[in-house]
């Protein structure tokens, strides 16, 4: 493919393989004690491509406070069972606890990560999507209630097999084509694709992504911008996704 | 890098804890009369999103900073600035179209 | 060869003509009355869905029912039925000797929702199609604008259509989303014979090198030696049949003497390797082939296994040396069962449902020895 092209927002399977592993180590820097996304292999032996890049992200265990704020926080269940004070917050401000398990999934048609997760209360019961519904960002409760069938449905897992909620990837490559600015395949980093997915599909899904996760590709440039050099604003771009 | 300060190198006249804010249009948006302005550091992203919401009527925008992430809405503008502004100012991105499905 | 039809009228009405024969039970734990009411004998679309036969199910059974709430869902021989995959291809997979009548179970209660997406109205079945045309649009063309931009009135008809079973309206309405069909080099042919134009200059340089053909694979492993697929046992889980959604890709020049099993082969090549293949004259081509996929050589011959050093390889060659691959027993699309030397092409715009997806059903045999490993 010619460098000049510009980028279309998609990813390619091995590069989905190469920006999960940046996640994951990422993720671990920043949030060492929440739960962890991890790599989980393909069992399925029938696929030609059923080598190590064949596989899903996971993030499990993620529990759901603070139901009633307005900006919700999605939390480390284990990190709460630690400390007794914030158990006592949880059990303030909802008498049940919900827990959410997420995967980062290819999809192959669209060629972009696609999110799957799934709610559950702590007795291992599935949250119905009213209860989903609830646990959302107003943002997000908004587009679902406008646009029911094509934001956020029930769809099958493609590894677990099982009903799993995703969120429609139909226009993914064209907000990451935005994100990312134009960018033309030469200057891409790829490898942090995921991390710049991940801000946006977090904020529909209530996940919190604190902000240093998104530093380890601008940080660079952009700190000698702010505290020196008053160089062209345009070099923010041509510099951007070193 | 706490200690950073967005105006400490434009002398004391104004707040410290101001920060400028270039809005930028990209995609199908269109462009602001005034595309620059001030806001407290102490502010929420959440107060640049409603502020182009109302500027640009619309209820969903794509909002985004340094040609990389989205923001989330509680994020504290002067951590943004801190982190991600440049040559004096936070440069902002917003797009008018942001499907999903 | 622009005078070759690329589509066969004759094709198109068969499929949308063919239907399944089907006898649906009421299951004994919703049966209130004696004597318990006799099975409905419907026909059952091949491109339709289980659900949209439920406003004819529910009047003969209603009247039977225990009290409560409705969530409408079949089983066969045990198996909940995934309403999302049109019935002629759960037929086509899950009968391996056709069944006629087809005998069903329906269940207004006790919906296992751990396994099955509950289907609550007739919306959830038309979005499911809507966006799985969607999904055929975008892995097509780069993009689903075709689809999205269908007028809410067009939509409505795209999807009567479907319901009622309207070939004719089906395709006002589907030719102006130009999803084809494609020609015998695999490429698109956009409207008045201009090929893939819109395709190569316009929104998706990024994707204009390969065409994609949008597949659903659906392989299901028969494990008895048999003559008789009577014999063979029914599907107890639905983990017992590999589902594979990923496009075929097509590279320029490749697309001519495309065939089905070439197409396969990309998509399952542990499968349709060498061996399955009767006319192999073509063997080191095919060697050539192994280097995009390197790390399937380890398969490929016996000799190879002695060479592997790494764990994970020697992990696989475990497996491998004590099963032999599987192979092909029947590949079944819209209940044909077809020759692997038959173009793709004629395959793609012949046999694809109305949602621009190739279902196609494998089923491979594995010797019992298989069984162990598995």
């Amino acid at each position: 493919m010619s460098n000049l092209e510009v980028w279309d927002g998609t990813i390619s399977q091995k590069d989905f393989y190469v920006a999960a592993r940046t996640l994951v180590e990422r993720w671990k820097q920043v949030n060492p004690s929440l739960p962890q996304w991890t790599w989980i292999p393909s069992k399925s032996t029938l696929m030609g491509s059923s080598c190590k890049e064949e596989g899903y992200l996971s993030l499990e265990n993620m529990f759901h406070i603070d139901r009633n704020e307005e900006c919700l926080i999605v939390d480390s269940f284990s990190e709460r069972e630690e400390t007794d004070d914030v158990a006592t917050l949880v059990h303030s401000t909802s008498n049940e606890t919900h827990i959410y398990d997420f995967h980062i999934v290819y999809s192959f048609s669209y060629k972009v990560p696609v999110l799957y997760f799934h709610g559950y209360q702590s007795d291992g019961q599935p949250l119905s999507m009213d209860e989903i519904e609830n646990d959302l960002p107003p943002s997000s409760s908004k587009i679902l209630r406008e646009s029911k069938w094509t934001y956020m449905t029930l769809g099958e897992h493609p590894y677990v097999r099982r009903p799993w909620y995703t969120l429609h990837p139909c226009a993914t490559s064209d907000w990451m084509k935005l994100l990312l600015g134009g960018t033309s395949m030469k200057d891409l980093d790829i490898s942090s694709y995921l991390l710049s997915w991940l801000s946006v599909v977090g904020q529909a899904i209530g996940l919190r992504i604190p902000l240093e996760l998104q530093q380890s590709s601008n940080s660079s440039s952009s700190r000698r911008g702010a505290t020196k050099s008053p160089t062209g604003t345009e070099a923010v771009e041509a510099r951007s996704g070193q | 890098m706490a200690a950073e300060s967005p105006t400490s190198e434009r002398k004391g006249e104004k707040r410290k804890a101001e920060v400028v804010v270039h809005l930028r249009a990209t995609g199908d948006a269109p462009i602001l009369k005034q595309a620059k302005f001030k806001i407290a550091g102490s502010d929420k992203f959440l107060k640049v999103i409603e502020f182009l919401r109302r500027q640009l009527h619309r209820d969903t925008l794509f909002v985004y900073v340094n040609s990389a992430f989205s923001p989330s809405p509680d994020e504290l503008v002067i951590d943004l600035y801190n982190n991600f502004g440049f040559d004096g100012k936070l440069v902002v991105n917003y797009a008018c179209s942001m499907a999903w499905g | 060869m622009a005078t070759t039809e690329l589509c066969s009228e004759e094709a198109l009405r068969f499929i949308w003509g063919g239907a399944i024969p089907l006898q649906i039970h009421l299951h004994e734990s919703e049966v209130t009355t004696l004597p318990p009411p006799p099975p409905a004998l419907i026909l059952g679309p091949r491109i339709g869905y289980l659900p949209l036969l439920v406003p004819l199910l529910k009047p003969y059974f209603s009247s039977t029912l225990p009290p409560g709430v409705d969530t409408v869902w079949f089983d066969y021989k045990g198996l909940p039925l995934k309403w999302n995959i049109p019935t002629g291809v759960l037929f086509d997979l899950l009968c391996a000797e056709p069944e006629r009548p087809w005998n069903l179970t329906v269940h207004f209660r006790g919906h296992p929702g751990e396994t099955l997406i509950p289907c609550e109205s007739e919306d959830n079945v038309k979005w499911s199609f809507i966006n799985a045309l969607k999904e055929a649009a975008y892995v097509i063309n780069g993009n689903c604008k075709n689809v999205m931009n269908l007028s809410q009135a067009d939509q409505f008809e795209l999807w009567q259509s479907l319901m009622k079973g309207n070939v004719e309206a089906y395709q006002r309405i589907a030719s102006r989303l130009k999803l084809g069909p494609i020609g015998e080099d695999c490429t698109l042919k956009t409207g008045a014979g201009q090929p893939r134009q819109a395709l190569g200059e316009a929104d998706t340089a990024g994707s204009s090198r390969v065409g994609r053909i949008p597949v659903r694979l659906y392989v299901r492993n028969i494990i008895q030696d048999l003559d008789d697929f009577d014999e063979a046992t029914a599907v107890d889980s639905w983990d017992s049949i590999s589902y594979i959604n990923r496009p075929v890709e097509i590279h320029k020049h490749e697309g001519h003497l495309l065939t089905l099993r070439t197409a396969l082969k990309a998509l399952l090549p542990e499968i349709f390797d060498d061996e399955t293949m009767p006319d192999n004259q073509i063997f080191s081509k095919e060697e050539g082939c192994q280097v995009t996929n390197p790390s399937f050589e380890d398969y490929e011959t016996p000799n190879s296994l002695r060479n592997v050093e790494t764990e994970e390889a020697s992990i696989i060659s475990d497996s491998v040396v004590l099963s032999k691959k599987p192979k092909v027993k029947l590949i079944r699309i819209q209940g044909i069962e077809l020759d692997l030397s038959i173009p793709f092409f004629w395959v793609v715009n012949n046999l694809m449902n109305p949602d621009y997806f190739i279902h196609i059903c494998v089923f491979t045999e594995a010797s019992p020895s298989q069984v162990l490993v598995r």
